[in-house]
């Protein structure tokens, strides 16, 4: 029980818990203290004084920061006495000396706490005239932020969001008094993740969104609340729109996801819905060429080959590959069409079938967050195996760092690579794709084996911690987990929770912004929508009530499946891009008789399409999403584009069904997302209304349990040969969070972010093979080659070759062509 | 807007640092509070701080690049050019204005101010790399010094406490500490008086903080001794940075066992193991001598394991600033000694129970750790009976500018300034007058010469006439002096050392500066209510700089309207 503490602030009396700060306990009675450097999720400084109140003490009335002052019981307060508001009044003309007044030409101007404040608490007029400071006008400290000096009131809220949020300071207050400035060091730009926050936190127009720079005025904007995509985070964001164009994105506060916090991906990456290239018409394949058709016909199209298709090759030689990038209610329309229409388990998606997955993701993020005023993270350790959440979950990478530095969170990192979370060291283990179930025999071996060890490896010490651990969380990834070993692996990881003891438990992360939900909606070739198996009777006889149709019990393809097998005559890609993935996936679209892609862009995979179907994206069409933890959340309509016929893919799919002889009962995504509460059991309820603007996670407890693979067999993969002479290096991948794919790389004031299409190596190996950064190189595998130029990173392990997936232009899938593992060798050009 | 090479990650993982640099750090990098002799290290070795210097320092001591640039541009005694370190830097105080430190400036090439050096007793000193030497206008032949001029016997007569044995022979010297009482005090503690017995003493002595702020010493090692947390800290504030303040220098320098002394006792009766003696950078020959001192001291078994065998353990560190007056603000100087920014504190907490590395910790003035041994050795009433009426104990007051003989005095508290100014000191200068007396150093403001011949030398008294005791300086003016360009004088000090953190004290001092320069509006009231009410702003500064700014321009109002307004005129 908190202890609480009374005061008495402006003649009412206050009880709020000990400990708060009395600017806070003020806002709690509905009283406004005016502040520049304070802020709720920022540790106090006390330095703008904009915050002085009276406050009676033992010797008389005294001016106190009631930004930095917790309360004190039977404290007597007052925020409304003349000599306050000369304060304040005195304050904001100090201020106001050297701002620059260039509100007409700022972007904070109409949603400028500085301009709020001098209007409510402001001099009116200022007797002081005085030359303005003159400083720096706007220039990059990022590529997405923009700084200007003139305007800086020094409140350093973005210096401490850096600090104690990000843990990367890397803006700093430089000089002294008057030359105080706030900059960069050394012109290196500010490249945490999140660091686009300090946007928001700024509370004039010093910091400015380099990429909305100038496209709206606050008051003409209209704005939706949605949540991101661009990872399975599913971070709260509001959409801010004029004239049927996305202007800009900003953080949305949700406790239980994201606090108010943002990825800069998210932040800024969005370019590609208002894109020149969007796909905005039906395009039919005609004389070799894909014309623009009217939806009738290329429907007609379709409903007509697969038809045929399915008379001559029977149900199973037709495919769909859905995705995780795009909503609930379209990965369900694909499943049931495929299912019901067309016949056939033949759906998957990338990282679906192919990974052993586990079926309920993580717990809850807010068991991992430790806001600025709340308690510890319930989970003590974390165990990442295969996950790197700085590249690939931008803000559960925040969330972590805050845990670990203010709420005793222990870390241990198996990874290929040794992230950049290793920086807190934790126990890093390190292992080479493919021996990630090695790894877990030994780390198996040093949990169960004797308590007191002389051996101090980082095995060991990560055996100690999970045993000393009372609420561990081990997360894995697909990366860890994918082909013929995947299964492998998560027993083993079950296994070794199991081992750690009762408090440990074990979660799958998919990476993809609806990757939980895209299971969940049975986008799966083994599995039924609530990620029911095939083989569940009980499961199929409720959906073919629902469905009124039977279902097909026996196992479709997987995504890997269906693009290697000779026998897909007919596939439907729906927001995926295979063809950039591997050249042999890339040669064998080219052989279907029927492709059919739904996309936002003409992709390499719609280059190869007989038909490509304009879709609507998240930002254009409602539609709800789940996240990590479950979390269903919606994501209402917030632009449209008048000119575009695209659709949204749950009409396209309802009225090719409608073609087909099918009638559902589909007139608005609302009501796709009615049928889901009813196709999935731990949706029921999940209206859109239940949803509201802070999501819901649904019921661990009513999904299906999983099967494990029962004991796990010693027979291992064989060990990669640690010596082969014509390949010396393993192959190491992985996403990257700004690499070339077409939703950031749309975004051209981000270019000089991108990962460069870089071959990193060790300093050791790149000296033996007489690499410097920058060389130009061949990248060969047994599959094929890539050129590249060479990075240097004491972070790559040795014998490791790291090239991320989606480089600009240097698609990694040359050398892995849809394999997972592969040794490569590095020569110069 | 830059290549992927330069884009950090927040690592400095990849940067490559250099043996020797590996190995300068090195020599630092297992010892609490390392930054700033690690700096120093780099400082005087390359001559400046260079951007290579700074990426080894923060990779091997993972601080943060702008962090740590942001701390380095803080100092102004860091160069950051080549050759820096080598550049002759004047000082141009109050004081050695007066002796034309201006025109030193002008006439040494390649000659930069500096703000007081604590020299207020010589003529204008000036700091070549690691040296001090002291010139007298116009510009003649520099002459070395390596120490302060011993003070006068008390030319009252009255009994001392911390400079009674300060001219004995070889008091500098540990055989000669010891032959006039140096260590009694210690050996009498760690053999026979518990930790509160030697806090019960202080009490009842009233020996409180000699740096300006008089709080209770007994009073603040019982808070520390108290406090749960360890290790303990002991701090000794001799970052004497006030403006014709030099007091503390001459003890240093003449009697530096009795502040390692006092050090030592503060540790036994807190609990404290580890002590900093925070050294302000103008004083390198004193930072030479405490050197000495400390491995002097540890070697005879006073300082380190098991002092004078009584089991008690106490390591001292030195530590020296780099040039930064506000580095004197207590919050300050235990960021600096962290290796933060020095930005001071936000109180509550204090440093008591959140001080060094947020450990519980005393931090205390070099006068009043020097004047613990003595106390010990001599009782608390007898130091209470030193001073004049109610008042109890002793004060060091440094006097400087126009007076006959300037020096360090010990004075009774109680005692009238005018018999210090007159009678000790020698009155004005043949043919002059007082005119003005600064107080506190600079930040009491100026005191007319009415107000010197009435009040006593203590804080009740001084408070009553609008300015304050302080740390102890007091900087004369006589009538051949601009007082208003003393003030202006005054402000451009405290708006150079103003440390930016909060907005009264960053931006009034700066519009003081202007207004005093000439600034403002025309008319003479609406100049005088714009100075009051930017006054009245700076009194909300998060710490005393900024008010102390205040009282400069409010008492120039208050104490010299005919002077403001043939400035104005």
């Amino acid at each position: 029980m908190t202890d609480n503490v009374t005061l008495t602030i402006n003649e009412k009396e206050v009880s709020v818990p000990a400990r708060t700060l009395l600017v806070d306990a003020a806002r709690m009675a509905g009283i406004e203290i005016p502040v520049f450097c304070s802020h709720p999720k920022l540790d106090p400084v006390g330095c703008c004084r904009m915050c002085l109140v009276e406050v009676d003490g033992p010797r008389g009335t005294a001016m106190m920061a009631s930004c930095t002052m917790p309360v004190g019981d039977g404290m007597v307060v007052r925020t409304n006495t003349e000599q306050v508001q000369t304060v304040q009044e005195a304050n904001l003309a100090f201020i106001l000396l050297n701002h620059p007044l260039d509100c007409p030409i700022c972007d904070k101007g109409g949603e400028c706490p500085l301009q709020d404040q001098t209007m409510r608490f402001g001099p009116g007029i200022s007797q002081l005239i005085e030359p303005k400071r003159l400083a720096k006008k706007h220039y990059d400290i990022s590529d997405t932020i923009v700084l200007d000096q003139e305007r800086c009131v020094l409140c350093w809220r973005c210096i401490r969001y850096l600090e104690e949020w990000e843990d990367k300071p890397q803006l700093g207050l430089f000089e002294r008094g008057n030359e105080t400035i706030v900059d960069i060091q050394d012109g290196r730009p500010v490249d945490a993740k999140t660091g686009g926050n300090i946007i928001d936190l700024c509370p004039v127009g010093a910091l400015t969104n380099r990429v909305s720079r100038f496209a709206y005025r606050p008051w003409e904007i209209e704005r939706t609340p949605s949540v991101c995509m661009h990872c399975s985070v599913g971070c709260n964001v509001r959409l801010d729109s004029r004239t049927h164009q996305l202007r800009r994105i900003v953080g949305r506060e949700n406790m239980q996801v994201n606090d108010q916090w943002i990825c800069d991906k998210g932040r800024f990456a969005h370019a590609w819905v208002n894109d020149e290239n969007r796909l905005a018409a039906p395009l039919l394949r005609k004389n070799g060429k894909l014309t623009p058709v009217q939806w009738n016909e290329a429907l007609a199209y379709i409903a007509d080959r697969i038809t045929g298709i399915k008379e001559k090759y029977g149900a199973d030689s037709i495919g769909a590959i859905g995705s995780g990038k795009i909503s609930n209610e379209s990965n369900y329309a694909l499943q049931r069409f495929m299912r019901t229409v067309v016949g056939t388990n033949n759906i998957d998606h990338r990282d679906g079938g192919e990974v052993a997955a586990l079926p309920t993701g993580l717990p809850a993020l807010a068991e991992l967050m430790k806001p600025q005023y709340g308690p510890d993270p319930q989970v003590d350790t974390v165990l990442l195996f295969g996950v790197d959440p700085s590249e690939e979950l931008p803000i559960l990478d925040l969330h972590l760092k805050r845990g670990i530095l203010r709420g005793g969170v222990k870390l241990i990192i198996a990874h290929a690579r040794k992230i950049e979370l290793t920086r807190y060291d934790g126990p890093y283990l390190a292992y080479l794709p493919g021996g990630e179930s090695l790894l877990l025999d030994r780390l198996i071996q040093a949990v169960q084996g004797p308590g007191m060890s002389e051996d101090e490896s980082s095995i060991q010490t990560a055996a100690k911690l999970l045993k000393e651990s009372e609420n561990a969380l081990i997360v894995y990834g697909p990366m860890a987990a994918r082909g013929d070993d995947g299964p492998s692996v998560r027993d083993g990881l079950e296994q070794l929770a199991q081992a750690a003891g009762e408090g440990t438990r074990l979660a799958y992360a998919g990476l993809d912004g609806n990757a939980q939900g895209c299971r969940d909606m049975g986008v799966l070739p083994d599995r039924l929508p609530g990620q029911f198996p095939l083989e569940d009777a009980s499961a199929r006889t409720r959906l073919e009530g629902l469905w009124g149709c039977s279902i097909s019990s026996s196992p479709g393809y997987t995504y890997k499946q269906m693009l290697d097998s000779q026998e897909m005559r007919a596939l439907f890609v729906n927001g995926a891009n295979p063809a950039a993935e591997s050249p042999d996936w890339s040669a064998s679209l080219e052989e279907l008789e029927l492709l059919v892609v739904t996309d936002l862009l003409p992709t390499e995979t719609a280059q190869k399409a007989n038909v490509v179907l304009p879709a609507l994206g998240w930002a254009e069409s409602d539609g709800t999403y789940t996240n990590l933890e479950r979390r269903v959340q919606r994501a209402p309509k917030a632009v449209s584009d008048p000119k575009s016929r695209a659709a949204p893919d749950w009409m396209m799919l309802t009225h090719l069904a409608k073609q087909m002889g099918a009638s559902w009962p589909f007139s608005d995504a609302r009501s796709v997302t009615a049928e889901i509460a009813r196709a999935v059991p731990a949706y029921a309820g999940l209206t859109w209304e239940a949803l509201g603007d802070q999501g819901l996670q649904w019921d661990a407890g009513s999904a299906p349990a999983t099967e494990s693979s029962g004991g796990r067999t010693s027979e291992r993969m064989p060990e990669l040969a640690a010596d082969n002479a014509e390949f010396p290096l393993n192959l190491v991948t992985g996403t990257v969070l700004y690499d070339g794919g077409t939703l950031f790389s749309l975004t051209d004031q981000m270019h000089g972010m991108a990962h460069g299409a870089t071959v990193t190596l060790n300093p050791v190996d790149a000296a033996e093979f007489g690499l410097d950064p920058g060389s130009a190189v061949t990248v060969q595998s047994e599959q094929g080659q890539l050129d590249l130029t060479v990075g240097i990173d004491v972070q790559v392990q040795t014998g490791t070759a790291w090239i991320p997936e989606s480089l600009p232009g240097a698609p990694v899938g040359a050398l892995l062509n849809g394999s997972y593992i592969q040794r490569v060798k590095v020569e110069k050009r | 807007m830059t290549g992927q090479e330069q884009r950090t990650g927040g690592y400095t993982e990849n940067i490559v640092v250099a043996e020797t640099d590996l190995t300068l750090i090195g020599r630092f990098r297992d010892e609490p509070a390392p930054l700033l002799p690690i700096l120093h290290a780099f400082h005087n070795r390359d001559g400046f701080i260079g951007s290579e210097a700074i990426e080894a320092i923060a990779k091997e001591l993972r601080i943060p690049l702008a962090d740590l640039y942001g701390t380095v541009t803080f100092y102004h005694h860091f160069a950051r050019a080549e050759g820096g370190l080598q550049r002759p830097r004047v000082c141009t105080g109050p004081v050695c204005r007066q002796r034309g430190a201006l025109e030193i400036v002008e006439s040494l090439e390649g000659a930069e101010e500096m703000p007081c050096a604590g020299r207020c007793d010589d003529p204008v000193p000036l700091l070549i790399g690691h040296e001090t030497f002291v010139v007298s206008a116009p510009l003649h032949t520099l002459q070395r010094r390596i120490s302060s001029p011993l003070p006068v016997p008390n030319p009252g007569g009255r009994e001392e406490c911390v400079f009674a044995e300060i001219r004995a022979p070889e008091r500098d010297s540990l055989d000669g500490y010891r032959r006039s009482g140096g260590y009694d005090a210690l050996t009498q503690a760690v053999q026979g008086q518990s930790p509160t017995d030697v806090i019960d003493v202080l009490k009842e002595s009233k020996l409180a903080g000699r740096g300006g702020a008089g709080f209770p010493t007994g009073m603040k090692w019982q808070f520390v001794r108290e406090a749960p947390g360890e290790p303990k800290s002991i701090v000794c504030n001799a970052d004497e940075g006030e403006p014709g303040c030099f007091k503390d220098r001459a003890l240093m320098d003449h009697d530096p066992f009795a502040v390692i002394e006092g050090m030592t006792l503060a540790g036994y009766a807190t609990g404290a193991d580890r002590g900093f003696l925070y050294l302000r950078y103008e004083y390198p020959e004193t930072n030479t001598r405490l050197e000495e001192a400390i491995s002097a001291a540890e070697e005879a078994g006073l300082l380190g394991e098991n002092i004078l065998g009584s089991g008690f353990t106490f390591r001292l560190y030195l530590r020296r600033g780099a040039g930064a007056y506000i580095c004197g603000e207590e919050g300050s100087l235990l960021n600096s000694l962290e290796g933060k920014h020095p930005f001071p504190r936000n109180r509550p907490p204090f440093p008591t129970t959140h001080g060094f590395e947020n450990l519980p910790t005393a931090v205390n003035n070099v006068e009043t750790l020097c004047a613990v041994p003595q106390i010990l050795r001599r009782g608390a009433e007898w130091y209470q009976k030193l001073g004049l009426g109610d008042h109890a104990g002793t004060k060091l007051i440094s006097l400087s500018g126009d007076v006959q003989r300037p020096g360090n005095y010990e004075v009774p508290f109680g005692l009238p300034l005018r018999t210090l100014l007159h009678d000790w000191a020698g009155g004005p200068l043949p043919g002059r007058s007082f005119q003005a007396a600064s107080m506190a150093g600079l930040s009491g403001g100026f005191l007319a010469s009415e107000a010197l011949e009435s009040v006593t030398l203590d804080e009740p008294s001084i408070r009553g006439a609008g300015s304050m005791l302080g740390a102890g300086g007091v900087i004369v003016f006589d009538d051949s002096r601009d007082i208003v360009d003393a003030a202006r004088q005054a402000m451009a000090f405290f708006a150079h050392e103003s440390c930016g953190k909060c907005f009264p004290c960053r931006i009034g001092t700066q519009r003081l500066l202007e207004r005093l320069s000439g600034g403002g509006p025309g008319e003479l009231d609406a100049w005088r209510r714009e100075i009051s009410d930017i006054g009245d702003v700076l009194e909300l500064s998060a710490c005393g700089l900024g008010v102390a700014a205040g009282f400069v321009s409010d008492s120039l109002l208050r104490n010299f309207p005919e002077q403001v307004e043939a400035f104005r005129g």
